[in-house]
């Protein structure tokens, strides 16, 4: 077992290294000086001097070749240093270290919303197939699979902050910030999680052990909420933490939307801003989140199946 | 003895791409209180059908004909609700493969929802008991830790010896069993089949045990039926059609038994698609006439003590 | 065959058409719409529906329905685009990566990880920020995001088709490793992949109009979906028609590529062919 989690760590390392050297070449084919960019950016206004932007870009190391500039870097990273935002001034890790719990808030808790959610109404879906409920499940998680968030997040606006005044919808004071986001967010994952749940319980429901509950006369309640939730669970944990993932990526286009403070709002920003320094730490971060969650995911399966092994 | 289930032609027919296929053509057979019947043949004869059809699986299917009465009522006719509440409380089954066991529960879970189910009891203690009681009966050494064991702790022997736990553990009046043991090396086997002996004296509890070895038949069935390709081609008590055996088809099972040499007969069944009138085994008949002309079998020939056999050359 | 059947089957859904009149749209909007997108009328604007302008008119008195019809011929002209560029480099690699294993597999094998690992909206915004807004640059971004899906998946395929038999067969003959790949495992994966597009076309969708909206993708004064979402935010008080409908539009064509997807792959049919696509939902009852 520790073999195949080395495996894996190493596994995971190469990817990080693979992603961010990607992200930095990348970001350096760019049009137009970053220096520039960066010098209109501050300071604002048409007209700065030649030597102002030079000045900046010695400050900043830009004007060293790439390669100089990639490892120098590098070395910078391995050392915890992911150097400042270009444009706040302010370091890069604190920046993250301020915005991402309220992307990991947002994340979990629509994850959790939808997991109570989704898995009763799969479950029965599947029990009662091509019955009504069945046919209004599936095509309504269809649907919300393909309205875009961004649009269900402005309709959500428009019909509860504009037209009934209810919700809020911009930034994070209090806690009914959090309804408008989660329940976006929400919406297109009990969308994937339904079907997902609806078809790993047709499954079970065939199985050999579930016949032999229906052959004992159980009843279909305890059969579905006892037999097939306990079966049912591990592969819907396994889907959610993918939908966490997805609530990260989602988050982006979201917390632009309602101005939440997190680190979707952070990233839109510093590419729109040209900020390296902060662009490649997130990319970094986000592939990290990534790793981390499949690390964990996959040890609990080992964990799991090392026990049943160890047992016996 | 009175009737506990009594079955009559029982037939299940279905459309199939290549023609009618004929699962069962017409069994019919009844089993008394206490007794317990066993039926035997090889692997897609329709043992399985006949499971299936005795505890009302196949729902109200257009091909199913025949009656299945017990204590009176049609299983055939009866609606789900009714149907359910016979089961594990007087009509039992036990399953073929361990596989029936659901991973994540507990033996004990197992026992306990089904005692649930079926009696009044709602007291954890009092199920547990229950459970425990049952586990005995069935020589375990330690009731209380297989009673908090998930299947994969246990080996499959165990397994199956829960499964006949589960099985019995409302005491039901009928167990219907699908090819119980199948599997399990002859010590354990022979072990469990005097445990179902016992049961079955204690509780006064009949059982239908369908199955391809004779040698389970041998050991505790009362009464024997042969089935070949749908339908029975011989019945009568168990110590007569094993020792006397008057069928072609029979006689070629028993040679085929391992303490009897293991003598095959060439050729197989012809399957459910075989439509023809007359015996289907006669292709194969050692005692076959090399006449064109089919036996026609539709009624069997009387050999004494309710030994019946479905066979024009029977006498010997 | 079986894909006569599915496919009669798909005559009688409704989405099918609806995919149809977007196609005709692509094609020539004008066959629809009159009216220019393109032309102002400021002393109209932000009119609600009417006869005349069935969407009504932005903010800049354009007419919404036509600016809808041409959206289509961008979404679905650059999606189209997007998913043959990102199917064939995608494809090409999956193909060889399965077929021949080792070093080539590993190889691509991590690429792939990289890509997978992050989000894709980060991979392709990362890269917006680079080169910029417009439709050329979107279809190359997002082809360079999209590509390593179908990599995994048809390297999946590969890999199950090429321990059949008639595979080994052709090896130990001693036909020529493209041939095998071309004549027996491409048409044997084929379907699948049909199904793999068509979910494919949505996912782009969805992409282009996510890249357009935050102001990256395809920009003013084009009239792509996503960004007249954008622009239409700002007037959801006032006239929210001008939102409403194209993102309306793009749900609907996202939809139907969904449900299409989801008939052709599903087992309903006796379309076995097209399984492997990963499908969720059989049709087979309790009992």
């Amino acid at each position: 077992m520790w073999q195949y989690l080395l495996k894996r760590i190493l596994n995971t390392i190469i990817v990080l290294f693979g992603a961010v050297t990607l992200t930095f070449f990348f970001m350096h084919f760019t049009e137009g000086d970053p220096a520039t960019i960066i010098a209109l950016d501050k300071y604002g206004g048409q007209l700065i001097s030649p030597e102002a932007i030079d000045r900046l870009a010695s400050e900043e190391g830009l004007n060293r070749s790439i390669f100089v500039q990639y490892t120098s870097w590098l070395k910078l990273i391995c050392t915890g240093n992911f150097g400042h935002s270009l444009r706040s001034g302010v370091l890069v890790l604190d920046e993250i270290r301020l915005c991402f719990p309220y992307t990991f808030a947002l994340a979990l808790i629509s994850v959790l919303i939808t997991g109570i959610v989704a898995t009763p109404l799969g479950i029965y879906s599947a029990a009662y197939q091509n019955r009504f409920l069945d046919h209004i499940t599936r095509f309504t998680a269809s649907f919300k699979v393909s309205i875009p968030n961004f649009y269900l997040a402005i309709i959500f606006i428009f019909i509860f902050s504009v037209k009934l005044k209810l919700l809020p919808s911009f930034g994070c004071d209090n806690p009914t910030h959090f309804i408008l986001p989660v329940m976006v967010l929400a919406v297109s994952q009990t969308g994937f999680t339904i079907r997902i749940v609806r078809s790993t319980a047709v499954e079970i429901l065939e199985s050999e052990y579930v016949q032999f509950a229906f052959a004992r006369g159980l009843s279909m309640n305890r059969i579905l909420f006892v037999h097939v939730l306990k079966n049912i669970f591990i592969p819907v944990l396994t889907f959610l933490s993918l939908q966490f993932l997805m609530a990260i990526e989602g988050s982006i286009i979201i917390e632009t939307i309602f101005a939440w403070p997190g680190i979707g709002k952070l990233f839109q920003e510093a590419v729109f801003g040209r900020d390296f320094t902060m662009i490649q730490a997130l990319v970094l971060f986000f592939a990290a989140i990534v790793c981390a969650i499949n690390l964990l995911v996959d040890m609990v399966y080992v964990f799991i199946n090392r026990s049943i092994s160890l047992i016996k | 003895m009175k009737n506990l289930l009594s079955v009559k032609e029982l037939k299940l027919v279905y459309d199939s791409p290549a023609g009618k296929a004929h699962a069962l053509r017409g069994v019919s057979f009844n089993v008394e209180e206490g007794e317990i019947f066993g039926i035997a043949g090889e692997s897609g004869a329709g043992k399985t059908t006949i499971c299936r059809l005795l505890m009302g699986f196949m729902g109200k299917n257009a091909g199913i004909s025949g009656q299945v009465y017990f204590n009176g009522d049609d299983i055939l006719k009866l609606n789900h609700k009714d149907l359910y509440r016979l089961y594990s409380r007087k009509i039992g089954f036990l399953p073929q493969s361990i596989a029936s066991l659901n991973p994540l529960l507990t033996i004990g879970t197992h026992i306990t929802e089904t005692l649930k189910k079926n009696l009044k009891v709602k007291t954890k203690k009092i199920l547990k008991q229950k459970a425990i009681y049952i586990l005995d009966a069935l020589e375990f050494s330690d009731s209380g830790q297989v009673y908090n064991s998930f299947p994969y702790q246990l080996s499959g022997g165990m397994n199956q010896r829960a499964l006949l736990a589960i099985a019995f553990c409302c005491f039901p009046n009928l167990v219907i069993a699908d090819e119980p043991f199948t599997g399990l090396d002859p010590d354990l086997r022979d072990h469990l089949l005097e445990t179902v002996r016992i049961l079955k004296y204690k509780k006064n509890i009949s059982m239908v045990i369908v199955t391809h070895d004779l040698k389970v038949i041998e050991k505790i069935c009362d009464k024997t039926a042969i089935i070949y390709n749908g339908s029975f081609v011989e019945t009568g008590e168990t110590k007569d059609v094993i020792k006397t055996p008057l069928h072609p088809y029979t006689r070629s099972l028993i040679k085929a038994m391992p303490e009897n040499g293991m003598i095959p007969t060439w050729g197989f069944a012809p399957g459910a698609l075989y439509n023809d009138a007359g015996c289907s085994f006669q292709p194969r008949c050692p005692m076959g006439s090399k006449e064109k002309k089919k036996h026609i079998v539709s009624f069997p020939v009387s050999a004494g003590n309710n030994h019946y056999v479905w066979c024009l050359n029977a006498k010997n | 065959m079986n894909k006569i059947i599915v496919f009669k089957s798909l005559i009688y859904k409704p989405y099918f058409y609806f995919l149809l009149f977007l196609v005709l749209a692509g094609i020539n909007p004008f066959l629809i719409s009159g009216n220019n997108p393109y032309t102002t009328n400021l002393s109209g604007r932000l009119e609600p529906p009417s006869a005349e302008y069935l969407f009504g008119t932005d903010n800049l008195g354009r007419c919404v329905f036509s600016r809808v019809m041409h959206g289509a011929r961008i979404s679905i002209g650059a999606g189209l685009s997007i998913l043959l560029l990102s199917l064939l480099f995608g494809g090409t690699l999956g193909i060889l990566s399965g077929y021949f294993g080792g070093w080539v597999d590993e190889f691509v094998m991590r690429i792939t990880d990289i890509f997978m690992t992050v989000p894709t909206i980060v991979i392709a915004l990362v890269l917006a920020g680079s080169l910029g807004p417009g439709t050329k640059n979107v279809i190359i971004i997002l082809s360079i995001t999209m590509w390593t899906g179908y990599a995994r998946m048809i390297r999946g395929l590969v890999l199950d088709i090429k321990n059949r038999h008639y595979v080994e067969t052709a090896k130990t003959i001693g036909l020529k490793n493209s041939y095998i790949m071309l004549r027996h495992i491409l048409p044997a994966i084929l379907p699948p992949i049909l199904v793999m597009a068509t979910l494919g076309m949505g996912r782009n969708i969805i992409m282009i109009s996510s890249l357009s909206f935050l102001g990256l993708g395809i920009i003013e004064p084009a009239p792509d979906w996503g960004a007249m979402l954008n622009q239409g935010t700002a007037y959801m008080r006032t006239a929210p028609h001008m939102a409403l409908f194209p993102g309306l539009f793009i749900s609907l064509t996202v939809l139907s590529f969904n449900m299409v997807g989801d008939e052709l792959g599903s087992p309903g049919n006796g379309s076995q062919f097209f399984m492997g696509a990963g499908n969720p939902g059989s049709q087979k009852g309790i009992r």
